[in-house]
């Protein structure tokens, strides 16, 4: 029994695995770039920086910029490429459609070649016919351009070493190196960390160490010295930051003097409490506005791309374990640092995000109040359908072949053939929208004013408004269920126990109730396997019809919304909630009948 | 029973004790006919068309040039009817003399059919045989009737067409009939018809645009046929040959194919459909085959405990002493006999997939406007419920055929339960 | 001629494997047939005997490879077919039939019986084909016209019409009423769906039948019927047959030979009338002491055995039979029995051993056998 139960715990797994994999297809199905829908971006060109940078930040949060099941970018030599993207970063666009008007003339001169090999990679559409086409070409070194800050991006972190190989070297000239600066920059976003995350850890100290020691560097000559009384002073003052909570240290560092930088770089590169390098950090951070620079105007003069490079080559150091990992990481990520390895990890953890439209809600609240709406119905529609439906099966059994058993059979097959959706718009047509009767509601859940009701009252409101929708709901699994339970019941019914029964003397009402019910139940007891989801899952068509904010409801939105992130996470939740329940079927299954047994029978291995 | 009787005849006999579904089975033959002949009933253009000078064919031209694909296919059934008929009682009289048996002489019969529309679609693709809808553009306009004389036109019964608009007689109610003359701005009375069908009666009213509804729902009728049968088709196709591989192979096909079923069952198949017809997009064809690849599994499951059983039987065994291949013990010997439950599901998969076409055109994702389709119709009634015609008339439609498809069904159930069998 | 081994099975097993347990890798398993050996003369029926569930059904199958063997060789015309694949392993299908116990069952239901006696030729209609051309010089003036007709060798198979004359005419020689071709297993009678599994299994002229228990389902009046089919068929045909009963007097009545199986091993084999009239073993003592006579006089002692069957995945150490055996000493608990060959007449049992000691010779079960392949290596 207990073995049984742990295998087929076991036997979820694969399943789990299926479940993602469907799940992450359907994402994949899905066309146009749900990040972009999600920031309401309509294309690459036209994007302010600040959009550009959040949904860059965003992509790889999301770790959409990973390959989908694959990854063997850090295999991939990217030298060429990147190299190229860095040449046609640099250069402007009227540059750009003259060396386009060079490799449209000479394709074949080898480094033309490269260029163009690059080009081609790049995915600009009709790309050969443009090139090909001289008037087309102001316009496609346009699109070379943002393809090319695109590639940067895509390419991430694996573009880096080979930049800052090419930044190392002195032999290229500074003009190509503004173009190697400008790839990194848009490779990495916030390459440097200036303050501790909250609360402090201390992996970070290297990175924020590191980046303020390398300003420092520069700095330092600048910054004013300290007198001894003054640095005294701010030493009594920095211990009574330290016993300050967070949001009282805050304002206290809105009052510090820039002029006392030093003392708070100094604390910062020789303090060893890890609770003074933050708050120094932190009091750096509001002194110092633009610490390092990263980004160089297209006419810098040699020093300040000097100076910029120098910082990328801190950088570089600084995050050397992210650059270059070691070869079993490397590895590991071929399979774990993919979008699909990233979704499942998502899904397994039940972080479904923030929803993509327009409120930008959590997933799991909208999630949550939808089934706080229709779990409610379903739970009455389905204690409306066992109550009638297995009285009414075995009703139909007991009686079979009478008068009862037809009427009732009868009575169910109409049942079964009227769809719900039909049945509750006839309902509404006719009881609710006042063309004939209007004893019901049309819409919704509650009257308007309902929530000023005392609880009595609120209590019938809703039990008016839910009435039809809970008899749309019941009907249908009605009639299946019922016969279900007839058919359960007949096969009972015609055992020879139960004849053995009626032979012993037992009354009719005796044989029926004692040994024939309980054992018709057992077959019933597996449709208890559709009650969680259905419970879960409302009811699309008549939530729709009804105008009902549940669960059914929220499904359809979100395809019609094109909100992903609330249609993944309702898919996924939907299948679990089914397997669930199939497995507590099963088990139930187990205690309930003592005669199955979970061992295969087939000998035959 | 007579002693010669092989299983079907078994069935049959066992089926036609059921009266209500022997009532519904017949009730297939006009719904079939109404799907097929639906253009000799309602057209808006008319068969013949004298103008005083040349008669015009513009009905044929309209039929064999129709805008929706599964239009065409019909059509090409309503064309290839009369030749089948002939050829059908012919090769039946034929077969008959050489003795072939009743349920065989059927199927060929049937198969005939289907090879007679295949060819009519094949002649028809052929440049130059299939006439240009030149008429496609025209009016006949009430104003020639009423002066020349002789102008002679013959419509179908009902003189209107699925897509035909007409914003005049938008949302009337059943039997409207368009008012001959109307009151202009400056008092004068003018003539109000302007097509020479317009004086015709709309029997189930108009929707929002002044389409007949009574021939929407008959040319629904062909839409809702259609994803029924292919949708149907598709799934149990792919169930039984992936529940007879499982069940026949075991192993580790068997424990393949059953994660997938298992993982196919556990989506909410109307909420997967409506995923992926969201996502994919909006079409009779998109629909029918996200129907027919979600609803496999249970057929699959079905199949394979059934394979199972039957493969364990001493037959079995003995078709494999003999020497029969893997393909010819599955086809030849086990599936004839564990294939019932498929075949007992398909009229309800027919009847399930007719209400998961309506209910997603009633959401916005079924076929697309102008298309006529019953969910289509409900949609508009359902935003405001006093064009009661547009939610009473669909609503029968879907209910009878829904039925009659389930009485099918819960007959060929009966009749092919083993346990009601002696 | 008659000493010739049309099959020849040696140190046959066949492991049956329960599932595997969770928290441990041992696996329950049945040893329904653990190291058989006998060979079949061409032209004798060889009648295997034993109680329901000792596998004398499993070794009927596996000689037909319908079930796998887990080890063991099988030899067929001096051929091991125990791993035989493709073309050759059909026309061993062909050369090779069964008819099974339960006629009810081994009948496709949705198939004519016509259709399902002609199927066997359809699917060796090519291969029948190849044959005649190659045998047709060869077999010109052999074959003895008059006693039948259906001979592969003349026979063009791939004819319908042929095919159709060749069926009924089998049909009328199971001494069926005509006109059945068109039937439904279900309208015939189970002595009738026998004799058409037996009209499909003969259709393909094969050499070798096994009939797995073909009397056992039915009345005792149409058995003997049967037996008479079946001894009519075997000469017409040169048939060899290896006849698996449970059934004593019918076994008696049918073969040359003899051999008694207890839990997956025989336990004695010997000439039929040798077999009956000095059972050797006490199994088989017992089994014939338990058959009813027709004399009530008769003076006889009936040996009743004690408990049931063991269950085949434990079986008992020592002799299988100790358990039960009357006779049982120490050493039957604790050392299997050798084979001892006692001038053709096999017995597996210590205390025969000890009286005959000195008579006969004992065969090394054991003995390395190139063609064995390990039960190990091959099921893991």
């Amino acid at each position: 029994m207990l073995s049984y139960i742990v295998r087929r715990l076991f036997l979820i797994l694969p399943t789990l695995f299926g479940v993602t994999v469907v799940s992450f297809c359907i994402m994949q199905l899905a066309p146009g770039d749900p990040l972009l829908m999600q920031l309401g971006a309509t294309g690459l060109a036209g994007q302010g920086t600040q959009t550009r940078e959040a949904y860059l930040l965003q992509k790889r949060d999301l770790k959409l910029d990973r390959p989908l099941i694959l990854n063997l970018r850090y295999s991939l030599d990217h030298f060429q490429a990147v190299r190229q993207a860095a040449h046609f970063l640099m250069a402007d666009e009227s540059e750009i459609a003259r060396q386009l008007n060079l490799l449209a003339k000479s394709p074949n001169d080898p480094e033309n070649r490269a260029a163009l090999r690059f080009l081609r990679g790049l995915g600009i559409p009709r790309f050969r016919q443009r090139l090909a086409d001289a008037r087309e070409r102001p316009r496609l070194a346009k699109a070379v351009a943002a393809y090319a800050r695109v590639y940067c991006e895509d390419v991430g972190v694996h573009g880096v070493p080979p930049l800052i190989d090419l930044l190392r070297r002195r032999d290229i000239d500074p003009h190509e190196k503004i173009g190697v600066i400008h790839a990194l920059n848009a490779m990495v976003v916030q390459p440097f960390v200036y303050t501790y995350s909250y609360p402090p850890k201390d992996a970070d100290t290297a990175k924020v160490v590191g980046a303020w020691r390398q300003w420092w560097r520069r700095a330092e000559p600048l910054t004013r010295r300290l007198s001894d009384e003054r640095r005294a002073e701010l030493t009594a003052h920095f211990r009574g930051m330290l016993e300050l909570d967070r949001a009282a240290l805050f304002e206290e560092l809105d009052y510090i003097d820039p002029a006392d930088t030093r003392f708070y770089i100094e604390t910062l590169l020789s303090s060893t409490s890890l609770h003074e390098r933050a708050v120094a950090a932190m009091a750096l951070r509001r002194l110092v506005r633009n610490p390092l620079r990263l980004d160089v105007p297209p006419d810098a003069p040699r020093e300040l791309i000097e100076e910029v490079a120098d910082n990328w080559l801190v950088h570089y150091d600084l995050n050397r374990t992210l650059y270059e990992p070691p070869l079993w990481q490397r590895c590991l990520y071929c399979f774990t640092d993919t979008q699909y390895a990233h979704m499942v990890w998502r899904l397994v953890t039940f972080q479904f995000g923030r929803s993509a439209t327009k409120t930008r809600e959590f997933v799991a609240t909208k999630i949550w109040n939808a089934v706080l709406v229709s779990a409610p119905l379903m739970l009455m529609a389905e204690v409306v359908i066992y109550l009638i439906a297995i009285p009414a099966g075995i009703a139909a059994a007991v009686y079979r072949n009478t008068w009862i058993d037809r009427w009732i059979t009868f009575k169910l097959f109409l049942l079964y053939s009227i769809p719900p959706f039909v049945a509750g718009m006839l309902l509404l047509l006719f009881f609710c929208y006042g063309d004939y009767l209007k004893w019901f509601p049309m819409l919704g859940l509650h009257s308007p004013n309902a929530d000023s009701y005392a609880w009595g009252r609120y209590l019938l409101d809703y039990l008016w408004h839910a009435f039809l929708p809970v008899v749309c709901l019941s009907l249908f699994s009605l009639a299946g269920l019922a016969m279900y339970s007839r058919t359960a019941m007949l096969d009972v019914v015609s055992q020879d126990y139960i004849r053995t029964a009626r032979a012993k003397g037992l009354s009719e009402s005796k044989v029926i109730l004692k040994h024939a019910l309980r054992n018709a139940l057992i077959p019933i007891l597996t449709l208890f396997s559709s009650f969680l989801p259905a419970l879960l899952g409302g009811s699309v068509l008549v939530e729709y019809i009804f105008g009902i904010h549940g669960m059914g409801r929220l499904s359809w939105e979100s395809i019609e919304q094109k909100d992903y992130p609330t249609l993944m996470a309702l898919i996924y939740i939907d299948a679990i909630v089914v397997l669930l329940s199939i497995l507590l079927t099963d088990i139930l299954y187990t205690v309930v009948d003592p005669r199955i047994s979970f061992g295969t029978q087939d000998g035959q291995a | 029973m007579s002693r010669r009787d092989g299983y079907l005849d078994i069935v049959w006999s066992q089926f036609r004790k059921n009266t209500a579904a022997y009532i519904a089975l017949w009730l297939l033959v006009p719904l079939f006919c109404l799907a097929i002949f639906a253009p000799a009933l309602a057209s808006s253009v008319p068969f013949f068309y004298y103008d005083g000078h040349k008669i015009l064919w513009p009905w044929f031209r309209a039929l064999l040039n129709p805008e929706e694909t599964v239009d065409f296919w019909f059509n090409m059934a309503l064309v290839a009817f009369v030749p089948w008929v002939v050829a059908g009682v012919i090769a039946d009289r034929a077969w008959r003399r050489r003795g072939m048996g009743k349920w065989a002489r059927m199927s060929r019969v049937a198969a005939l059919y289907i090879c007679l529309i295949v060819l009519a679609s094949g002649m028809m693709t052929v440049p130059g045989i299939r006439p240009d809808n030149r008429y496609r553009a025209r009016t006949f306009p009430e104003e020639q009737f009423r002066n020349e004389k002789n102008v002679v036109a013959f419509y179908p019964p009902i003189p209107f067409g699925p897509t035909e608009q007409d914003i005049e007689s938008s949302v009337k109610p059943p039997m409207y009939r368009k008012p001959r003359f109307v009151t202009n701005p400056e008092g004068q009375e003018v003539l109000n018809w302007r097509k020479s069908n317009d004086g015709f009666p709309h029997i189930l009213g108009t929707d929002d645009v002044g389409r007949d509804v009574f021939v929407r729902m008959l040319y629904g009728l062909r839409i809702s046929l259609t994803v029924g049968f292919v949708a149907v088709g598709i799934y149990i196709t792919i169930g039984v040959v992936l529940g007879a591989i499982a069940g026949y192979f075991g192993g580790a096909v068997d424990i393949v194919i059953s994660r997938v079923i298992e993982v196919v069952i556990l989506f909410p198949s109307f909420f997967l459909i409506l995923t992926l017809v969201g996502l994919l997009g909006q079409s009779i064809y998109i629909i029918m085959v996200v129907i027919g690849v979600t609803g496999w599994p249970t057929i699959a499951r079905l199949i394979r405990g059934e394979v199972l059983k039957q493969r364990a039987i001493d037959y079995v065994q003995a078709a494999r002493a003999m020497g029969a291949s893997h393909s010819r013990i599955i086809f030849r010997h086990i599936l004839p006999n564990a294939i019932s439950p498929a075949l007992v599901a398909a009229p309800f998969g027919i009847a399930g997939a007719i209400i998961t076409e309506a209910g997603l055109s009633l959401l916005g994702f079924g076929v697309r406007l102008p298309a006529p389709s019953w969910g289509l119709i409900l949609r508009t009634g359902s935003e405001n419920y006093h064009y009661w015609w547009l939610v009473v008339f669909p609503s029968l439609a879907i209910f009878v055929t829904v039925t009659v498809f389930n009485l099918v069904g819960s007959g060929l159930r009966d009749a092919m339960d083993p346990r009601l069998r002696t | 001629m008659k000493d010739e081994a049309l099959l020849r099975v040696r140190r046959l097993r066949k492991y049956f494997y329960g599932p595997r347990s969770l928290f441990s890798t041992e696996r329950k398993v049945a040893r329904a047939v653990d190291g058989v050996s006998f060979d079949v003369r061409k032209g004798e029926v060889l009648g295997l005997v034993g109680e329901s569930g000792c596998g004398k059904t499993t070794v009927g199958r596996t000689i037909l490879r319908l079930i796998e063997p887990t080890s063991g060789c099988i030899e067929f015309k001096g051929r091991d077919i125990t791993h035989l694949r493709g073309s050759a392993f059909r026309q061993l299908r062909r050369e090779m039939q069964i008819v099974f116990q339960d006629p009810f069952s081994s009948l496709n239901p949705r198939m004519t019986v016509g259709a399902a006696v002609e199927e066997g030729l359809i699917i060796h209609a090519g291969a029948n084909q190849k044959r005649r051309f190659l045998s047709h010089e060869s077999n010109i003036g052999e074959g003895t016209p008059g006693q039948t007709n259906i001979s592969p060798d003349h026979d063009n198979w791939t004819d319908p019409e042929q095919r159709r004359r060749i069926v009924t005419h089998l049909f009328d020689r199971m001494h069926l009423p005509p006109g059945i071709w068109d039937r439904y297993p279900h309208e015939f009678s189970g002595g009738q769906r026998q004799r058409i599994c037996i009209a499909r299994a003969v259709a393909l002229r094969p050499d070798f039948l096994v009939l797995d228990e073909p009397l056992s389902a039915l009345d005792v009046s149409l058995q003997a019927e049967i037996i008479n089919l079946l001894m009519e068929l075997k000469a017409d045909f040169n048939l060899t047959y290896l006849f698996i009963s449970h059934d004593l007097s019918v076994v008696e009545y049918l073969s040359d030979r003899v051999a008694v199986m207890y839990l997956g091993q025989i336990v004695e084999m010997a000439e039929s009338s040798r077999l009956y009239a000095e059972p050797l073993h006490p199994y088989t003592q017992a089994l014939l002491s338990a058959v009813p006579q027709m004399d009530p006089t008769a003076n006889r002692h009936r040996i009743v055995l004690e408990g049931d069957v063991p269950s085949p995945d434990k079986p008992p150490p020592g002799c299988r039979f100790h358990p039960r055996c009357p006779l049982a000493e120490d050493i039957c608990r604790r050392q299997a029995p050798n084979t001892l060959d006692l001038d053709g007449h096999i017995v597996k049992c210590h205390i025969v051993e000890r009286q005959r000691s000195g008579e006969g010779r004992i065969v090394a079960e054991e003995e390395p056998d190139h063609l064995a392949t390990d039960a190990a290596s091959r099921r893991s």
